[in-house]
């Protein structure tokens, strides 16, 4: 029985289906083609590594606001974030650098001149803040609720060091590129885009074997020589081992009101007496004993050696401080070797020896054992 | 005729309205719903353990602010009671009036099976942002019953009134509402495969459950960005200051992709198939 009207109804619902098979599509292309097109290289006056660095030299006392990832594969085991909207209690020191190494993180940035800069790390239902006005510094958690607070030294502002003013851009390109040739091989080797941006691709390459970084690629805005973008390769791994840079960016100068910090009611503020030369505004706390790290060997072979008390961290098992989970961290997470437990990433290796030191450097273990004798 | 054919789908809508929200079953989740801030404040205010760190995000500000029961209740709602509840007004929709034998009567009234689609989405839509709104409301009435008000603290530590409040507690609404809007139209499209609506309810509620799981696996990262849920918990960027609005229009395209392709596949669904009751 042919019957047309069968047919008519036949193809009536084939023509039905067809949006369920085209929408798909259509959304698909669009995901994948809109980022395409925006990230197409750029055309742009050839340039030298040297006039590179002089654009950066040239970028300082800028405004902007912006968008910044930090994405890090150091080839560590992934831990499945933690159940949603539950704070956890990350104030151990050991957790903190696990985060800082494993996971990736999101801020915005608004900088307005040399003097004003708000740094905001956006995390799960929470943030952090650092926020500088003039040479007053605030620090916020959301998650404590703690608000720290430091005056910096009027006449040593952070970033706008006394050579910065009296040398000229061009000059201290000069200067940077005699203090890292020795060491490095320094090439601008493509433009790109960065946050929408054009930028030169300045490519750091090691002349190190034994180092394992592989390369360094810096990415700089071709407009206003602000460093947009930096990537870290490790040798013998495919995906880039540490990232961080702009997604996305505004030239146009921040609200003042952001920069005028005022502690809210119930926040517990502590006040942090003025950082001496050797540390910075509570930034890094690893540095805090008081045996001071030493520096063995030059450029990218360096290995930092912390003495037994300067090390905040103990070997797992012989202390009686850290807290059992932690020691179970770092136990799954370090291999034994002889007189102590190595940890071994794609672009750093830390020795933790029995006797308390620490050596930790961009070089294979066997270096750091070497360093150690 | 065409006054007739403009007015019509707006009748539709509200007599769909009606039946939904005169539903005891709606009214129940929504009463469920408003339970949620509720227990939370009873629970903070008679307990006095201090804020130990431990919990939902913001249970910690309660004590010292009421509007913090809203935030923390939403927190809590949002990866079950609200899937929950959503998904068992979406997968009721179609799979609802089949097994009832009225979808029948629904189409030969000439409204179409487009028009009813639409309509039937635009209720479960609608019924989303009465959900997220009974739960922000319940939280601040009793926030506001059992503890001080203040001016409330953002994530960034910046300070905001109450005008400013009430904006950023509308915008928060619109975001967990539109969050859900996805899920809404993947329960419309399970929901005309079928003619067992607790079926339908219950694997669109599933689908909810396994994208969280795989939004929190760490190996999964590349399909992440794809997943319906995973800007559920990005409402927190209206608590910054200034607003971060990357997650809402993220957001916003995200739903729309799933509005778009789950639409497009119920459409094709519904439009061919053999209604028999």
């Amino acid at each position: 029985m042919s019957n047309p009207r069968a047919e008519v109804i036949a193809v009536n619902k084939t023509v039905r289906w067809l949006p369920a098979i085209i929408a798909p599509a259509l959304v698909v292309a669009g995901a994948i083609a809109i980022p395409a097109a925006a990230n197409a290289a750029p055309v742009l006056p050839q340039k030298t590594a040297q006039q590179v660095l002089a654009l950066i030299a040239g970028a300082h006392n800028a405004s902007y606001s912006g968008t910044i990832t930090q994405s890090s594969d150091l080839g560590l085991p992934q831990l499945p974030s933690v159940g949603p909207g539950s704070s956890s209690s990350g104030s151990s020191t050991t957790s903190t650098i696990l985060d800082l190494l494993t996971a990736n993180h999101t801020a915005r940035l608004y900088v307005a001149g040399a003097s004003k800069e708000r740094l905001q790390v956006l995390d799960s239902l929470a943030e952090r803040d650092v926020i500088r006005n003039g040479s007053t510094v605030w620090t916020y958690d959301s998650k404590m609720k703690a608000v720290t607070t430091t005056t910096l030294p009027t006449h040593a502002p952070a970033d706008a060091s006394p050579s910065t003013t009296t040398l000229s851009p061009a000059q201290l390109a000069d200067k940077a590129i005699a203090a890292i040739e020795p060491s490095t091989t320094v090439d601008v080797i493509t433009t790109a885009r960065v946050a929408g941006r054009p930028v030169y691709q300045l490519e750091l390459t090691p002349k190190s074997g034994n180092t394992l970084v592989s390369h360094v690629t810096l990415s700089v805005d071709a407009v206003t020589g602000l460093p947009l973008k930096v990537v870290v390769d490790a040798r013998g791994q495919q995906a880039e081992a540490f990232s961080v840079g702009f997604s996305s960016i505004d030239f146009s100068t921040p609200a003042a009101s952001l920069f005028d910090f005022t502690p809210p009611s119930g926040a517990k503020v502590t006040t942090v007496p003025v950082p001496t030369k050797s540390e910075h505004a509570g930034q890094h706390p690893k540095t805090t004993g008081q045996a001071t790290p030493t520096v063995i060997g030059t450029g990218w072979d360096s290995i930092v050696a912390m003495p037994a008390s300067a090390s905040g961290a103990k070997v797992p098992g012989t202390s009686s401080g850290a807290s059992a989970s932690q020691a179970k961290l770092l136990g799954e997470l370090t291999t034994p070797v002889a007189g102590g437990r190595a940890l071994q990433t794609s672009l750093l290796s830390v020795l933790l020896l029995d006797d308390g030191r620490v050596f930790v450097g961009a070089v294979p273990i066997a270096s750091l054992e070497a360093a150690a004798k | 005729m065409s006054q007739a054919e403009s007015g019509r789908p707006l009748a539709l809508l509200s007599s769909e309205l009606v039946t939904l929200f005169r539903r005891r079953r709606t009214l129940a989740m929504l009463g469920a719903l408003a339970l949620v801030p509720i227990l939370i404040a009873i629970a903070v205010r008679v307990t006095t353990a201090g804020n130990s760190g431990r919990g939902p995000a913001f249970i910690g500000e309660i004590t010292q602010n009421g509007l913090f029961v809203a935030f923390t209740a939403l927190t809590v709602s949002i990866p079950l009671f609200l899937p929950l509840t959503v998904g068992v007004v979406a997968g009721d929709t179609i799979a609802g009036e089949a097994n009832l034998g009225t979808l029948r009567y629904l189409l030969i009234a000439p409204a179409g099976r487009v028009r009813l689609l639409v309509v039937k989405f635009v209720a479960a839509g609608i019924f989303a942002i009465a959900a997220t709104l009974v739960i922000v409301l319940a939280g601040v009435a009793i926030g506001a019953a059992l503890f001080p008000i203040r001016p409330v603290t953002l994530l960034s530590g910046d300070t905001i009134g109450a005008g400013d409040f009430a904006i950023r507690s509308a915008l928060l609404v619109g975001y967990v509402s539109l969050s859900l809007l996805g899920l809404t139209a993947i329960g419309l499209f399970i929901s005309t495969l079928t003619t067992v609506p607790v079926g339908a309810m219950a694997a669109t509620i599933v689908l909810a459950a396994a994208s969280q799981i795989a939004d929190a696996l760490p190996q999964l990262s590349a399909i992440h960005p794809w997943l319906f849920t995973h800007n559920w918990l990005g409402f927190a960027d209206l608590l910054r200051n200034p607003i971060s609005w990357d997650n809402y229009g993220q957001n916003a395209l995200l739903q729309l992709g799933y509005i778009v392709v789950f639409g497009a596949l119920a459409f094709g669904r519904f439009s061919t198939k053999d209604i028999l009751s």
